[in-house]
């Protein structure tokens, strides 16, 4: 028999095989060898087909529960009334859901918070007068008038975070935690040193200088405008867009406010006015022609009549008090 | 179908209705969901729905249509580079997988009726009589179909069953000469 009959063969594969069929293919294997090889193959098939089924079967109480589980959510067409926009059993397990979920998350939320150690943020406004404290950690903080410092009064293990809207310094104690400064669109992250960090003007401008140690200073919608600064050094961030620039920093008055103390070496007077203005929060201005005078002195503890009278004095210069103003005029960088 | 007779139906068949699924998705939840799937269709159905022959014969081949309509979908969404790593790769890729591989693809590349008739008559316990009703097609034709796939199956595989065989000379034969070539060198090693 020529003809194919690998049907049979299956057949007997299944052990369902006719007695008739049986004879088919008892004559069929006796004709060839060939034929004898052939269905040695598709035994060998078969049996591979065999691996293709699953090896697990199915908990039938569960996948029945869960059909009618599926079957109660999926309302016959001719059960839905007509009109009626909200369907309350429906709503009622839309909210069988959702607020074991909102609840949930009210709790995630609430453990996560809690991470500062269930505290809350505690903000300290200067007016007038500067505020020297310390924190949880051991860090020290001076914060500068005018200024907003925001901060925990636990902080979390994984990451200490402050903020400052003004000017404060840091001395940050090493806790093995990074320390992380928010500076309105900046950051400052570190991990134990000593820098400046100066944000006045709402966010346009941001100065951090470097007394010990190393930070990095970033921006913080775009982490890859960022400076790693080392001790002597000043990172400037002038707005969005701008790369932050790094220089170092000659003048070392950055935390004059902290010591109470301004010296100059040789610097400019113009720089040399800037920061006494910074200082005493005053308003000065200076003679075109003294811009360029190098300066070199100390003060201690200063007031700003004595310092204005210094300048003065060794330039040969006027000092002349207008409204919130003050000149230094006239004189010249020979005297 | 009543309501008790279903429930009966949807728990005796259940496994035999997914495990028809599994050899065409190879995935087992993916099987169970196509089951589940059917039978909600069905329900939401069952008053316009007029099942022909017998129940488990339109359960099957709904199961095999929704599988393999599952798979063409499954293919076109999915790049076969996104679906190889985590299906295919992380287990150890051995002759077995290989071959199964192949095997299901086979099966998968088979003339739609041809591949449906093979799979009842293979994954289910329906006879040839119950696959002609509900396939709607003659006794003979299903045998044909089952001869056709029979036939293709041992033609792609053939192939790559030998070449194991071949393989597994060629080991010997090396281990053989090795095991020569080791006693070779204590003799070597004891003069």
């Amino acid at each position: 028999m020529n003809t194919e009959i690998y049907h049979i063969v299956a057949e007997q594969f299944k052990g369902r095989i006719t007695t008739s069929d049986q004879q088919v293919l008892q004559e069929w294997l006796d004709t060839s060898a060939d034929n004898r090889e052939v269905y040695a193959e598709l035994e060998k098939v078969w049996k591979l087909t065999g691996t293709l089924e699953q090896t697990t079967p199915a908990d039938v109480d569960s996948e029945w529960a869960r059909f009618v589980e599926q079957r109660d959510q999926v309302i016959p067409l001719s059960r839905r009334l007509p009109g009626t926009g909200l369907n309350l059993k429906v709503f009622y397990r839309y909210a069988a859901v959702l607020l074991p979920l909102f609840m949930v998350s009210a709790l995630v939320y609430f453990m996560v918070s809690g991470r500062n150690g269930g505290s809350d943020w505690i903000t300290l406004t200067t007016g007038t007068n500067r505020q020297q404290l310390t924190l949880s950690d051991g860090t020290e903080v001076w914060v500068n008038r005018n200024s907003v410092f925001r901060y925990a009064n636990k902080f979390s293990s994984r990451e200490r975070k402050v903020s400052i809207k003004g000017e404060a310094f840091f001395k940050v104690a090493k806790t093995g935690s990074p320390f992380l400064v928010d500076a309105g669109e900046t950051q400052v992250r570190v991990l134990g040193t000593r820098f400046n960090v100066n944000n006045y003007k709402e966010g346009r401008l941001t100065e951090v200088v470097v007394e010990e140690g190393k930070v990095l200073f970033e921006e913080k919608s775009r982490t890859r405008n960022s400076v790693m600064l080392e001790a002597g050094e000043k990172g400037t961030y002038l707005g969005k867009r701008t790369p932050i620039s790094k220089q170092a920093d000659f003048n070392n008055n950055a935390a004059s406010w902290v010591n109470q103390q301004l010296s100059f070496d040789n610097v400019p007077l113009q720089q040399v006015v800037q920061d006494v203005a910074r200082y005493f929060a005053v308003d000065l201005v200076l003679a075109k022609e003294l811009e360029n005078c190098l300066f070199s002195g100390e003060f201690s503890n200063p007031r700003v009549s004595n310092v204005l009278e210094v300048i003065s004095l060794s330039t040969g210069s006027r000092v002349r008090y207008e409204g919130s103003k003050i000149y230094l005029e006239g004189g010249s960088c020979a005297n | 179908m009543t309501s008790p007779e279903f429930e009966k139906f949807f728990r005796d068949e259940f496994n035999s209705l997914s495990n028809l699924a599994f050899t065409v998705v190879k995935d087992t939840d993916e099987a169970r969901d196509v089951v589940q799937q059917v039978f909600l269709n069905y329900w939401q159905r069952r008053e316009s729905i007029e099942i022909r022959g017998s129940a488990k014969g339109y359960f099957y081949k709904a199961v095999l249509n929704t599988s393999i309509n599952r798979l063409k979908k499954s293919r076109t969404l999915t790049p076969i580079e996104m679906v190889q790593p985590d299906k295919y790769v992380e287990e150890p890729v051995e002759e077995d997988t290989r071959m199964r591989d192949h095997l299901h693809r086979t099966i998968n590349d088979l003339p739609p009726v041809c591949q449906q008739v093979f799979r009842m008559s293979r994954f289910t316990n329906m006879t040839n009589k119950e696959i002609a009703e509900e396939m709607d097609i003659s006794v003979k034709a299903v045998e044909k179909h089952i001869t056709k796939a029979m036939k293709v199956l041992r033609e792609k595989l053939k192939p790559l069953m030998a070449n194991n065989y071949l393989m597994m000379w060629l080991i010997a034969l090396f281990c053989y000469f090795w095991m020569n070539q080791v006693g070779f060198l204590l003799s070597i090693l004891s003069i």
